[in-house]
């Protein structure tokens, strides 16, 4: 199988920092803390009352969930928005233009090194949250539905970064308005999820649909960037 | 062949390329040649199909520059005014990475890469990581990078600017063992002595517009049309002067290490009629000759920057009657 080359790349630079390492151990390190803490206060508090609160333990479980989400959210622009004005900055991104390789694999190359980060992350925390198994109160089927938020997650945060570092020179104004973005898009989608009943949403179409959402929204920022980056000519603008 | 029509380009108020016209035959080893900011970068660009004209045309072969042709890409080696590097791969993982975005992965790749790596001379340096370079071998490195595919076109923005002089004979020496390999090749400067020995076809742009272009032989023979006419003689300059000042097609007369300097509008014949009348006036000639074609001061003269004269003018009624 060819693998993207651009992907190749940047996971031999990126093998060379400490990016990596430490997100992982920040993002594990803080999941762990909140669940062993949780769990600290339950037995203590068991110890002493003698009534283990299982309602507690869902509650590590949805917040433990709720800062996975947080954290992808705020991670991914980190990782994503200097992805091509770096190219751009190194001046590398004409020579890459000037290969063989299409411009859309320049965008597939910067998306893959983001997940690659991004999955790692979510699936080396799994076993920290499924500490809430031990007492049950999930079921399969809504731990799916989390990972593959979070996949989402990840796919759609990326693209708004890999987009806008197509868009924007300078790496800070790429940060910011992907920051936005995702604020805006997330805003919107809890809004959407609390006020299903007055927007006439039926209850079984609200989670595919924020799934097709989120995959329709990636694939056109790609789509978007990847359009930006090939040298294209300029259109006319009319006199006048 | 590759040939740009009539081209122009803007950004915002500059206009970078103002209707520009430029052919470069298959083979040719072709000098670029302008001031800072008179467009050759975004002539160069256009080539490479990484801008795109306002108005006009590019061709590359049968092939509009920037047409998404795997062919043409193929078919082009660039290497640009600014080397991208990435500070964190060593060199082999450079050249490996570019081979892969051309596809290419087999054993004679590698062998490739061995190749052109001892070609720049950095085959021993290969594992150094890109960071560790200095602007010479960042430029070598560059040159390597861009003959991966075997390119038949190979385009050189600037790519001694900046080196020291040592480093910058070794890559002209490079180039031109390139160029007589058969590549067709565009290289650009703005020291037009740099490039003029290896050349064999010359472009002088300014201000986005071609100046002067054609073989190196044709735009020499130019230049030394311009030049004075130098007349060396043995004994007093009088005569010669009376001579000279009679002759209608001498512009202007002028003295240089006791050598007569002469602006002359003539053929070819016609220098030679001057030089019987010289003689047959009595004048002890000892040479006559057109000065060497000097291409910087037509550079020079050509993108309106002036050049002082070594020389000082004399009128000739005034000053030489003592003579
Ligand atoms: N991306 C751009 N945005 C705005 N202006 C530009 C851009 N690229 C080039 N220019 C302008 O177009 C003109 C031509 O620039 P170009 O880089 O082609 O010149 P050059 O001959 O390569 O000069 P140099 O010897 O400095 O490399 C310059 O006036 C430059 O300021
Ligand atoms: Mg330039």
């Amino acid at each position: 199988m060819r693998l993207n080359p651009i992907f190749l790349k940047d996971e031999i630079s990126s093998a060379r920092s400490f990016t990596l390492p430490v997100l992982v151990t920040l993002v594990n390190g803080s999941l762990s803390i909140l669940v062993l803490m949780n769990l600290f206060f339950i037995s203590r508090s068991a110890r002493i009352t003698g009534e283990i609160s299982y309602v507690n333990f869902l509650r590590i479980y949805y917040i433990a969930a709720a800062a996975e989400v947080l954290l992808i959210l705020l991670i991914t622009p980190a990782l994503t928005s200097a992805s091509v004005s770096g190219e751009r900055d190194r001046k590398t991104l004409g020579l890459l233009l000037t290969t063989q390789l299409d411009p859309w694999d320049i965008v597939t190359g910067k998306l893959m090194g983001a997940l690659s980060t991004l999955l790692l992350l979510v699936f080396t925390s799994m076993p920290i949250l499924a500490t809430v198994y031990i007492y049950g109160g999930i079921t399969w089927y809504q731990l799916f539905l989390f990972i593959f938020f979070l996949v989402t997650s990840s796919v759609f945060c990326s693209s708004i970064g890999i987009m806008v570092s197509s868009f924007f020179t300078t790496t800070a104004a790429a940060t910011a308005v992907a920051y936005v973005m995702i604020f805006v898009s997330y805003t919107v989608m809890f809004m959407a999820v609390i006020f299903r009943d007055q927007l006439g949403i039926p209850e079984n179409r609200i989670i595919p649909g924020i799934f097709i959402a989120f995959w329709a929204m990636s694939l056109f920022l790609l789509y978007i960037s990847k359009r930006h980056i090939t040298p294209h000519r300029r259109r006319k603008l009319r006199e006048g | 062949m590759i040939s740009l029509e009539n081209v122009k380009k803007s950004y915002g108020h500059v206009n970078a390329l103002d209707g520009l016209t430029m052919h470069i035959e298959d083979g040719a080893m072709y000098g670029f040649v302008g001031p800072t900011g008179a467009g050759k970068t975004t002539a160069i660009q256009m080539v490479c199909g990484l801008e795109f004209p306002d108005e006009g045309s590019v061709m590359v072969d049968d092939m509009e520059a920037g047409s998404n042709v795997r062919r043409l890409k193929r078919r082009i080696g660039y290497v640009p005014d600014h080397t991208g590097s990435y500070p964190n791969l060593r060199i082999i993982e450079y050249m490996d990475f570019f081979a892969e975005c051309y596809d290419m992965r087999d054993q004679k790749t590698k062998r490739r890469i061995q190749n052109l790596l001892n070609m720049v001379g950095l085959q021993e340096r290969q594992t150094q990581f890109m960071d560790s370079l200095n602007r010479g071998a960042q430029q070598k490195l560059s040159l390597a990078r861009a003959l991966i595919h075997d390119p038949k076109i190979l385009i050189l923005d600037e790519p001694t600017a900046g080196l020291d002089p040592n480093t910058r004979f070794e890559f002209r020496q490079m180039i031109a063992n390139l160029a007589d390999s058969g590549k067709t090749i565009l290289i650009s400067s703005n020291v037009l002595n740099e490039i003029s020995e290896l050349c064999t076809d010359i472009g002088i742009i300014d201000q986005g517009n071609m100046v002067m272009e054609g073989k190196i032989e044709d735009v020499l023979d130019q230049v030394n049309a311009s030049n004075p006419i130098i007349i060396s003689i043995a004994g007093s300059l009088g005569p010669a002067l009376q001579a000279l000042r009679a002759d209608r097609m001498v512009r202007s007369v002028s003295i240089r290490n006791n050598d007569l300097l002469i602006t002359f509008s003539g053929s070819k014949k016609d220098e030679s009629n001057l030089l019987k009348k010289l003689v047959e006036a009595g004048v002890p000639v000892r040479g006559f000759h057109r000065e060497k074609g000097n291409l910087e001061s037509l550079f020079l003269q050509l993108t309106g920057t002036r050049e002082e004269r070594r020389v000082t003018y004399y009128e000739a009624e005034s000053d030489f009657s003592e003579g």
